[in-house]
């Protein structure tokens, strides 16, 4: 079974928190080229992976991960406003 | 770019390191099937070898494939363990079909097996997966 690609928003988090790929990656327990691979959606993670990685960000897995391609911040803002 | 020319660099490197590995048997069973021993055999059968040792450090040393691919299994994300397991995979298809083929050509041709094609084999199958990890997913 082919697996879907999965986007995601670590990369935008990541800078947006000032955490480097190291780090992240020391955190979550991988090697810092995995995160690279996740960040250039490359690569899909494990389920255990995904909330390993909300919880060093402090969200739910759903707003780290999609199986569409996901809306530029400035868009969701917006779109809570309304 | 960069990237590409890395990736570009790496695949020479290793079709380098087979030639020179294939160079370094072939050489060494012509100078033996005619029974040639002198200067210029040592030194034709030294330099592939030595070739053969260079790229070897670069292309595996330098990369960390070498060390990747002899990590303990725990210790890999789960990436890299399945990126490991997906090298492995392929090289033992790739191994297991090179060398059935070169037993079927010593058989037809009715050579002695020498000790250097048979420490060859045994270098090519400890490298492939490492060869393969490089030349399929290195970036």
């Amino acid at each position: 079974m082919d697996s879907r690609k999965l986007y995601n928003r670590i990369a935008l988090l990541r800078s947006e928190r000032g955490i480097s790929r190291k780090e992240l990656a020391d955190k979550i327990g991988v090697n810092f080229q995995t995160v690279g691979y996740l960040e250039r959606e490359e690569y899909n993670p494990s389920l255990d992976l995904a909330y390993r990685i909300g919880e060093v960000f402090g969200l739910p897995v759903e707003y780290i991960f999609s199986t569409s391609p996901m809306k530029p911040m400035s868009q969701e803002l917006f779109d809570l406003k309304k | 770019m960069k990237q590409n020319e890395k990736k570009s660099g790496i695949k020479t490197g290793l079709i380098i390191n087979f030639l020179s590995l294939i160079s370094t048997v072939v050489l060494f069973e012509y100078y033996r099937y005619i029974d040639d021993w002198n200067l210029l055999s040592a030194i034709a059968v030294s330099s592939a070898l030595f070739v053969f040792l260079l790229s070897f450090y670069l292309v595996y040393g330098r990369t960390g494939a070498w060390r990747q691919t002899h990590r303990p299994f725990s210790k890999l994300d789960e990436r890299e363990a399945g990126v490991f397991y997906e090298s492995l995979r392929i090289a033992y298809s790739v191994f297991a079909i090179l060398s059935l083929s070169i037993l079927l050509v010593y058989a037809v041709s009715l050579w002695p097996v020498s000790i250097i094609i048979f420490a060859a084999m045994l270098i090519i199958a400890h490298i492939m997966p490492a060869s393969v990890m490089l030349w399929k997913y290195n970036r």
